[in-house]
């Protein structure tokens, strides 16, 4: 076996990912207190571990880094471009409820069923022209494979076989997460040629449009969740077209 | 503040907002006395931190710029129903990290969009092997190399079981999250140059103990 540092890496990586996934994200709160130093040593040790095994949490922290900031270092900021932004921002506001009730009148008793028959309708309306235009937008020609289920698989014992060419790849993945991570790596090499981010949709699939498409040859596909934790993997040989 | 009162012009140089007249504008604001006034105070209170929460992670001013503005259309949008269950800077946080987070997943690469600092500590080490950094445990399907894969994990186990915290720390943080220097150095509240020790004692510790189980060990 190739002994080399990708090999220390990977099985770090293993390692880690074996350990429990972190479930109580802290809050905003959490994070800036901990920056500003309000927090007790063992408390901001837990928080510092918690920030080895979750990106996005580390992210978040790193907001936190810069909220927590002394304000004596934030009056350096320029008035000017303060104000410029409040310029650029004022007119997108749109007027709260309060000034909207005083502009426009309420209708009068005798009117308000029509008006909000009318306005049910004028939404209905809208919203079934906007369904109707979606599905008569024009798609490119693609072809869909569906990547069939972790289970499937294991029991079918055996790689997927799909087409070359552009192809929208849909997973069901068997644990519903709100984020996933796929990465498709060339089976020979372990080169990776795909690595995305994609969020469920409204049916709990994901969809990856490739318009390229995969050149002829073997992949492995993993799927892992928001702590990186490779959660499905899928063998897949993309076979020269017809 | 009354509704008839006068907020100074945004181009006043007045002084910095308090955090009583934060709570005071919120609390306005939610009465819908002079929403607009009231906002531009919160305006002025949290730019400064979103613009620099942004300023390190999006490159061009003008998409930053956008940014910026959604933030806080979505600050104006919310803030009618925010209840204070927690601080009000944690709120508009959530909603920045939010914002930011979106865009982020829409750039080409994601979250991994970001260009990562280099740290290059052994120039002479071997090139990583593509084959190798895909081997895993269905790859590795004899039992003999399920054997040594599983040598290897309880031996990495032990010698990361016996380096100090904050080493372990900067090294899973380094390897794991795939994390600058500077940013582990900001997450955990130490020096870029605490964090370049740390990871080079972890190097030298676990090369000691691992160096026949890992050729090479390059962090």
């Amino acid at each position: 076996m190739d002994e080399s540092s990708s090999d220390f890496r990977h099985t770090l990586m293993e390692l880690i990912d074996m350990s429990p996934e972190p479930a109580d994200h802290p809050s905003p709160d959490r994070w800036i207190a901990y920056h500003r130093g309000e927090l007790s040593a063992d408390q901001e040790a837990l928080l510092q571990e918690h920030l080895a095994r979750c990106r996005d949490c580390f992210d978040l922290a790193a907001g936190a880094a810069e909220f927590a900031q002394a304000d004596e270092e934030l009056a350096a900021d320029s008035e000017m471009e303060t104000a410029a932004l409040w310029g650029l921002l004022r007119p997108q506001l749109d007027p709260p409820p309060q000034n909207v009730r005083e502009m426009s009148p309420r209708p009068s008793r005798r009117f308000r069923l029509p008006t909000a028959l009318a306005a049910s309708f004028f939404v209905a309306l809208v919203g079934m022209t906007t369904w109707n235009l979606q599905l008569r937008a024009p798609r490119p020609n693609v072809p869909s494979f569906e990547v069939a289920a972790a289970g499937e698989r294991d029991a079918a014992g055996r790689e997927q076989v799909m087409p070359a060419g552009p192809q929208m790849l849909v997973f069901h993945p068997a644990v519903d997460l709100p984020v996933y991570r796929l990465e498709i790596r060339d089976s020979a090499n372990g080169r990776e040629l795909v690595s995305e981010e994609l969020r469920p949709d409204k049916d709990l699939v994901l969809n990856l449009y490739l318009p390229e498409g995969l050149p002829p040859g073997r992949y492995r596909m993993e799927l892992s969740g928001g702590a990186g934790k490779v959660r499905e993997t899928h063998l897949l040989r993309v076979k020269h077209g017809e | 503040m009354t509704p008839g009162e006068q907020t100074p012009p945004a181009t006043d140089n007045g002084p910095a907002v308090g955090p009583e007249e934060i709570v005071r504008a919120v609390r306005d604001f939610q009465r819908g006395a002079d929403c607009e006034k009231s906002f531009e105070i919160v305006f002025r209170h949290f730019r400064p931190r979103i613009e620099r929460f942004l300023a390190s992670r999006v490159f061009s001013p003008d998409e930053r710029l956008d940014l910026t503005q959604a933030v806080f259309l979505r600050i104006y949008k919310g803030l009618e129903g925010y209840r204070g269950e927690g601080s009000l800077e944690g709120w508009v946080l959530h909603i920045a990290f939010n914002v930011y987070r979106n865009w982020r997943d829409r750039q080409p690469g994601g979250r991994h969009a970001v260009a990562e600092i280099p740290f290059e500590e052994s120039p002479g080490a071997p090139e990583p092997s593509p084959a190798a950094h895909f081997l895993s445990p269905s790859a590795t399907a004899s039992p003999l190399d399920r054997i040594v894969r599983q040598e290897r994990l309880e031996a990495l186990r032990g010698a990361i079981g016996e380096l100090p915290p904050k080493q372990r720390l900067c090294m899973e943080l380094r390897v794991y999250q795939e994390r600058s220097m500077q940013e582990i150095a900001a997450a955990l509240r130490i020096s870029p140059e605490t964090v370049k020790a740390h990871l080079f004692q972890a190097r030298q510790r676990l090369w000691d103990k691992l160096r026949q189980t890992f050729g090479a060990m390059e962090f």
